[in-house]
């Protein structure tokens, strides 16, 4: 999944170009934002850790290796200095979360184009998701959304493999405990509507 | 070709599956891969029922929102140019502790490279940059003759001088409407002077002679053709995962952040260009589409005494020549009071 040009970025920022800095900059500025956004409401909080991320990597160009995705090495760096960063704060803030990493949610976009019936649906499967704990839907967030292997996922939140595979399995076998059942009414209900449509063009948006 | 594992395949197991996974998220480079995934229920049936939960599962989990922060994106540089500039210049100064070889040399560099980019500079074709500020308008003429319509708050930049072997290129922030120059005659044969492309925030638009609409504001883009046929290029999901979209007369596409939101055929597309004629122009707009026009083209700023008042829909067409005109239609039409309490202030509150 690395793209030619984020190499080519990466290599050139190690050297001190600048232009290939602020060029990671641009590429990935948006993508860190919505990964930072899952821990904390707090933008400002999410600005500093993205601040501070980048300043370390230009000083520290010299040292760094050459990542296998330029993209996850970002997300597993931002997401250490968010970690950080938030128990630094801790000390003057009350987290309510016992591992002291932040709540983990997600939040449902309503698409215009489609139905009032799979607008609802699609906000029942999000509130779902949200009743997990923040690991868990982290995983679930990394797979489904970022579209992850399990060895990427694993590199990211610093698990091994077995750990990795076994959390997302938990995670699922939640979902379905958390609704009694009626994650399962969701889904059964989407099967159909997506049914005829998933034959025809069965392209995964995004 | 059928593989027998996946004849017993669960919800979990495509859940489990890497490859599944990087498909439904369209990451999958693999053009085999892809259409092996989307034939999936084809070649497997026992198991289609499976897939299909699978792919509810996923692609509703995928229905959230992106958020991008996009408004402090160039702040934040700004902020990170300004710390590592601070922390580098706490550094001693390396040039005083070179001997004179060195010195000597790192002088030639310096005139070396300086040279190469003053030459590189008078080389390269100048640009043009135009912008224009709130409340103006303007219209450009082209290299090509081509002409573009550029409403309040935005810039267009081009090259001032064009040949056949490149593509004619204008990079375009906020609204445009463009009138290009049909240069092709022989549509088996284009040469790249005939293309026209307009780059807007991540979308490429490639055309060979049409008329359409661009706007591009808070990170969302639109573009809306009224006549002829244009290619639009954007990434979708992952960066660089690259995709396209052709465009008919009448097509409207509306694109955020590596994402499509919204493709729909307008039923009268050449309202697009009725801004061009008349200052102000909206058709069934919301409040908050007028509240965002006043704010981008005027310079405005809007308080609204609650966000759903934002909401509030008025039928059918305006048409008027100035900001004053239009607060008059809204606070006619909507149950609601604008008051003024300093110029390029306005305060909107709900009820009379």
């Amino acid at each position: 999944m690395q793209s030619e040009s984020h190499v080519l970025w990466w290599n050139a920022f190690k050297q001190g170009d600048w232009d290939a800095f602020t060029a990671l900059y641009g590429e990935f500025y948006e993508l860190l934002n919505n990964y930072g956004r899952k821990f904390t409401q707090d933008a400002d909080l999410i600005q500093d850790v993205v601040h501070d991320l980048f300043v370390r990597l230009w000083t520290t160009r010299a040292r760094l290796g050459n990542p296998v995705s330029v993209k996850n090495y970002l997300y597993k760096a931002l997401r250490s200095t968010l970690f950080r960063k938030i128990q630094s704060l801790s000390k003057f803030v009350e987290l309510d979360n016992e591992s002291g990493e932040g709540d983990f949610s997600v939040n449902f976009t309503p698409d215009p184009s489609l139905r009032h019936e799979e607008l609802e649906l699609r906000k029942q499967v999000i509130a779902l998701v949200n009743t997990l704990p923040a690991r868990q839907q982290e995983i679930i967030f990394l797979r489904f959304y970022e579209g992850m292997s399990y060895e990427e996922i694993s590199a990211i939140m610093d698990i091994n493999m077995s750990s990795t595979y076994k959390l997302l399995y938990k995670a699922l076998d939640n979902l379905q405990k958390v609704s009694d059942k009626r994650f399962w009414m969701v889904i059964i209900i989407l099967f159909f509507l997506f049914r005829n449509f998933s034959k025809k063009i069965p392209v995964p948006e995004g | 070709m059928i593989n027998d594992q996946y004849l017993q395949y669960t919800l979990q197991d495509f859940l489990n599956d890497d490859g599944f996974i990087r498909w439904m998220s369209g990451k999958e480079q693999d053009t085999a891969a892809a259409q092996f995934w989307s034939e999936f229920p084809l070649l497997y049936p026992t198991v289609a029922d499976n897939y299909n939960y699978a792919v509810s599962v996923v692609r509703s989990y995928r229905a959230q929102e992106f958020w991008d922060n996009k408004d402090s994106k160039a702040h934040l540089l700004e902020r990170i140019t300004a710390t590592i500039q601070e922390q580098e210049n706490r550094k001693p100064a390396r040039l005083f502790r070179m001997n004179a070889w060195m010195k000597a040399a790192a002088i030639l560099l310096l005139i070396t490279v300086g040279g190469y980019f003053v030459v590189s500079r008078l080389m390269s074709p100048a640009q043009q940059v135009i912008a224009t500020g709130y409340g103006e308008k303007r219209t450009i003429t082209l290299p090509d003759q081509s002409v573009v319509t550029l409403n309040a708050a935005s810039s267009i930049t081009y090259n001032t001088t064009w040949n056949a072997e490149t593509p004619r290129e204008v990079w375009v922030e906020g609204e445009a409407f463009f009138d290009v120059q049909h240069l092709n005659r022989d549509t088996t044969h284009i040469t790249p002077g005939q293309k026209f492309i307009v780059h807007s925030n991540g979308l490429d638009i490639e055309v060979l002679g049409t008329s359409f609409n661009v706007r591009s504001r808070h990170g969302k883009t639109n573009v809306g053709l009224v006549t002829g046929k244009i290619k639009v290029d954007y990434n979708a999901g992952a960066a660089d995962n690259k995709h396209a979209v052709i465009m008919l007369p009448g097509d409207y596409i509306e694109y955020e952040s590596n994402r499509l939101l919204l493709t729909r055929k307008l039923d009268k597309p050449e309202k697009l260009k009725r801004w061009t004629q008349v200052p102000l122009t909206f058709t069934d707009a919301t409040l908050g589409e007028i509240i965002e026009t006043l704010q981008d083209n005027y310079g405005y700023a809007v308080k609204v005494s609650e966000q759903s008042i934002k909401k509030l829909k008025i039928e059918g067409d305006i048409n008027v020549t100035n900001v004053e005109e239009l607060l008059t239609v809204i606070t006619t039409t909507l149950n609601v009071k604008i008051d003024q309490p300093a110029e390029k202030q306005l305060v909107i509150t709900s009820g009379k």
